[in-house]
């Protein structure tokens, strides 16, 4: 993370070393760690390789740089090692001998940090004479290396972004390697396993089979260091510490009095710590805006980089990857990892044999990754937020569906924060709906229902959100007794139409089921609100799971409706809570993964924390 | 002692297999060694520790890893790179005509016939390979001192030269394991070289497969056990104590019993597992941690996850044994300490309805003995009864939670 994180996103290469020292913050314990085995690896002798595995934007560049940092500057490093900085791209490598050249020139660059300008150019020269003779033997750069460094006293540490990329290109002369069986590799394992041998931290987007495979070059050679989504706990220290940085209070109080907010972005990003910059300036730019508005605004500054990714692949891939993106289930089934080549291809017009190569060639990029855990393989995009750019660039309705469920969480979290502040559902419901009008509407109308109904409003906002307050009164009349319900300010009709639906069910009644669920449909103002809350949930959909005929009912009859669209993590809870299975809920996308979990605690009444009943 | 998993260890980050390397010593003053067994049990680290031994002898000792060798060629060029620099140091009267005779052969490797089956690629003046090669180790054993060549990785080379020569590919290969067995052995002096041969991926199932298991029978097979329990126990005590950490010795005994199978590599892996969640909590309780780092290793879809052991089933073996060695295999994983192989026959004999007993009776006792020396059980009499077990206990809880719902 940097304190020029307007700027550096996708280019912490171009920070100073400063700039990325005082703000790198994720993945401390995964860099302590690595900082600490660097300084025991000896001059000479046996030492551990490790390769950090994470999607793009995981912060895999940012942890390299930062160690090369480290090696450039603490003394326990520096006084044996030294850093090897590949750039994140190595165009020029289409050989192994190719891959030890780019290694010189990184020496060389190194080098001249360092301040070592004779060295460095001395090290560059050396090279342009030995790539001109003849007769060169392919280690003559690799040889170069190490000789360079051992006259320094120092062992190298090459820091190989995209290790995945070279592992691509280092034979068959920069076509890409699809053998992985490749004589290159081994030589570059027998180079990477002696006393005198380089160390290795690698990133890579995935594990790919030279390094998983039992009869591949690198099986468990490397030590994988995962970096995954952060918590939410992370991401808050990250935000925070950010917004001390810049000197931005107003962003560092927001996170405190409104955290739902960050909490749904936290769920539709991923946790991913790029995203997590860019969030900071929505934060900065905007303090007061909601989830909906910070997504959109996010997913259109990610343009230009989704753009040009998606158009750099093959217009065949190009067409797999929005099939995978966009395609829903014709069934309406949603508890599934993603979509099988054959429907993938029934989605996009293309044959199921070159939907199944295209695939491979993504799941070798680490675009797509697959579950085999339930039947036929299944696949979807990796990234979450490739992904949703996708969604949103897709029709309008699907992009409906993405800004439903990001209504969805924003409603969710809403309610749970001011649960977790009043400890009341019926305070809750009122302050939830409080909350939604001070961000829609201003304070205004809403701020003296929260004095003369709940009390202090000082105890559960910030003075930021309360500013220009002025009564409506006629607002308020019999909203809290309607509220208190967990409804909206819509009137008794919601109630009466889950009421309806239920005696609906209970007489048997199949269509009058559906049409109380239309009328719901229809007449609330803020359905969402009324999804999420405790009248529906644990009123209602919890107490259908006695009678699994009439939840499936309503159940299809919600996903006919368009409930989907408001509430996709509510439909699929509510669907493994019938087919009871709870297990399927880990197959579903991370976006939508942690929000359907909840809902699934709240209609089975487990604490989904714990799992326990 | 450092915390590697992964890369061959030297020097005191080698532990706990003195007595190994001092027997496979002694061994080589007699005999060549083939040193097989699954990947990750250190066997190039063992490799490297004889060679250190047997230089305190005073014998030259060169390693020559032929992973990257796709076919004859390649592999003389590679031993000819790895002789080179220790020729430069010989101390003989007769260097001079020796390193002279050296040198010369570079040209004659150069043009070789790669593949003595009609694969003639440099022209009529070219040689068969094995004529070079036996003039290249002719030349070392007339240097004074004994020789040992630890050959890496051979069965890599192996099948890369079936893979690229899918219509020779079998003969060269019997070329090269019989050039191996009668021509090296017929050379005058031989008995100064002595070979030490490892490698892990299917050799014995290769010539086995293609009936020369006869070639490489001349050798010594020696295997690389587990740790007994004390010394793995020892061994975490020296890594904790590397690391400042303070585990006791229960919790390395917890440790011990929880891998089940003391490879030095799975023991590291899990201290390494270890020491990433001390470091991020703490002041959480050191066994807490233990049972923390073991679910570690068996998740499924966990990085470094025992996928390969159900994947090169299929690789080794032919379908229908592939099929019944994992039907075997889950029933073994139902219980840590294994099945009854009165059980296990019956259950294959249900799943070979057309086979006579006898028939049935071969394949297992044919399954036993490869799931037994590729490390997936051992038999175990401990109970009283005779039971196959899963060797590396976290493997076996990986295996059954990947097969239950």
């Amino acid at each position: 993370m940097s304190t020029n994180l307007g700027h550096h996103h996708y280019n912490p290469d171009w920070l100073s070393d400063d700039a990325l020292v005082a703000n790198f913050i994720a993945r401390m314990a995964e860099f302590n760690f690595l900082r600490d085995d660097l300084a025991r690896m000896p001059l000479s002798g046996t030492v551990q390789h490790y390769l950090l595995v994470g999607l793009r934007g995981a912060g895999k560049t940012t942890l390299l740089k930062r160690l090369a940092v480290a090696i450039r500057r603490d003394v326990d490093l520096n006084d044996h090692l030294i850093a090897l900085s590949f750039p994140e791209e190595l165009y020029q490598v289409k050989s192994l001998a190719d891959f030890w050249w780019a290694a010189c020139d990184a020496l060389a660059d190194e080098l001249d940090h360092l301040s070592q300008v004779e060295q460095a150019d001395f090290l560059a020269d050396e090279v342009e004479r030995l790539k001109s003779t003849t007769d060169l033997s392919e280690d003559a750069g690799f040889q170069l290396m190490l000789k360079t460094c051992q006259q320094m006293q120092r062992r190298p540490v090459l820091l190989v972004d995209n290790l995945d990329f070279v592992f691509q290109r280092i034979d068959k002369k920069g076509k890409k390697l699809k053998d992985p069986h490749a004589p290159a590799y081994w030589a570059f394992r027998e180079q990477l396993s002696t006393a005198a041998s380089p160390i290795v931290i690698g990133g890579s987007v995935r594990l790919s089979e030279p390094f998983t495979d039992y009869d591949k070059a690198f099986y468990d050679f490397f030590i994988p260091k995962r970096l995954g989504k952060l918590s939410l706990k992370e991401v808050r220290q990250v935000l925070e510490r950010l917004a001390d940085a810049q000197d931005a209070p107003e962003v560092k109080q927001r996170l405190k009095e409104r955290p739902s907010r960050i909490e749904s972005l936290f769920e539709l990003t991923g946790g991913n710590p790029r995203a997590l910059g860019l969030i900071f300036e929505l934060l900065r730019q905007s303090p007061n805006s909601r989830a909906v508005e910070d997504f959109e605004r996010l997913m259109d500054i990610t343009t230009p980089y989704y753009k040009a990714r998606f158009e750099g692949l093959s217009e065949q891939a190009q067409v797999v990857m929005h099939a995978l993106a966009v395609r829903r289930p014709s069934d309406g089934s949603g508890l599934r990892f993603g979509h099988t080549a054959a429907e993938t291809g029934k989605h996009a017009g293309l044959p199921t044999g070159t939907v199944s190569a295209q695939i491979n060639i993504l799941e070798g990029e680490g675009l797509v990754e697959k579950s085999a855990a339930h039947g036929r393989t299944q696949y979807r995009i990796a990234e979450q937020l490739f992904r949703l750019w996708l969604q949103m660039r897709s029709n309008r309705r699907i992009r409906q569906n993405v800004l439903g469920l990001t209504e969805f969480l924003e409603a969710m979290f809403d309610l749970e924060e001011l649960q977790a502040h009043v400890g009341d559902e019926g305070k809750a419901a009122v302050l939830a709906e409080v909350g939604k009008g001070l961000e829609a509407g201003g304070t205004d109308r809403l701020l003296p229902r929260v004095n003369e109904q709940i009390g202090e409003t000082n105890d559960f906002f910030g003075s930021s959100d309360l500013s220009g307050a002025s009564i409506e009164t006629s607002l308020l009349g019999d909203s809290h007794q309607r509220t208190n319900r967990g409804l909206n300010d819509e009137g008794q009709q919601p109630n009466l139409h889950i009421s309806t639906c239920q005696q609906a069910l209970n007489a048997g009644n199949h269509s009058a089921v559906k049409a109380a669920l239309q009328l719901l449909f229809t007449d609330a103002k803020d359905l969402t609100s009324i999804l999420v809350s405790e009248a529906f949930i644990e009123g209602f959909l919890a107490l259908l799971l006695a009678k699994r005929d009439g939840a499936n009912l309503v159940l299809t009859a919600m996903r006919e409706l368009g409930y989907n669209k408001y509430a996709r993590p509510m439909l699929l809870a509510f669907e493994a809570a019938i087919v009871d299975q709870p297990s399927m809920l880990d197959e579903l996308e991370p976006e939508v993964r942690g929000a359907a979990k909840r809902m699934f605690g709240r209609i089975v009444k487990i604490d989904a924390e714990k799992g326990e009943a | 002692m450092d915390n590697i998993a992964g890369s061959p260890v030297e020097g005191s980050n080698f532990y706990g297999r003195d007595a190994v390397v001092e027997h496979l010593r002694q061994v080589l003053d007699n005999d060549d060694i083939l040193l097989l067994g699954p990947r990750r049990i250190g066997k190039t680290s063992a490799a490297r520790a004889i060679m250190a031994a047997v230089r305190r002898d005073d014998w030259q000792a060169i390693e020559v890893n032929v992973a990257r060798c796709v076919n004859e060629q390649d592999f003389l060029i590679k031993l000819k790179s790895e002789l080179k620099p220790v020729l430069d140091t010989i101390t003989s009267k007769t260097k001079g005509a020796i390193i002279d005779a050296f040198n010369a052969t570079t040209k004659r490797i150069k043009s070789i016939k790669v593949g003595s089956i009609g694969v003639e690629l440099n022209g009529s003046q070219s040689e068969d390979w094995p004529i070079v090669a036996c003039d290249l180790l002719h030349l070392i054993a007339q240097t004074e001192q004994r020789w040992l060549i630890y050959v890496d990785e051979l069965p890599i080379m192996l099948f890369n030269i079936i893979r690229n020569d899918p219509q020779n590919g079998v003969q060269r290969v019997r070329r090269f394991l019989d050039w191996f067995r009668n021509d090296v052995r017929a050379l005058p002096g031989s008995g100064k070289v002595r070979w030490l041969v490892s490698g892990s991926v299917g050799l014995d199932t290769l010539v086995q497969e293609h009936g020369m298991a006869d070639t490489i029978n001349s050798m010594s097979h020696q295997g690389l056990e587990a740790f007994s329990d004390e010394v793995a126990v020892a061994m975490l005590g020296e890594l904790a104590a590397s690391y400042g950490m303070a585990l006791s010795i229960d919790d390395r005994r917890k440790m011990v019993a929880a891998v089940q199978w003391p490879q030095p590599y799975y023991l590291q892996t899990a201290f390494n597992h270890l020491r990433v969640l001390r470091m991020a909590n703490v002041k959480a309780n050191l066994p807490d941690l233990i049972e923390q780092a073991i679910n570690k290793m068996v998740q499924p879809g966990a990085d470094n996850d025992f996928h390969h052991w159900e994947m090169r089933l299929s690789l080794q073996l032919s379908r229908p044994d592939a099929d019944h060695a994992l039907a075997l295999l889950n029933l073994v994983a139902q219980d840590s300490t294994g099945a009854r192989p009165e059980n296990l026959l019956a259950a294959l004999e249900e799943r070979m309805p057309n086979a006579t007993p006898d028939e049935a009776r071969r394949t297992f006792i044919r399954l036993r003995d490869i799931l037994q020396r590729d490390a997936y059980w051992g038999a175990d009499g401990t109970t009283g009864t005779k039971r196959y077990r899963f060797r590396l206990e976290p493997l076996r809880r990986w295996w059954l939670r990947r097969n239950t719902l």
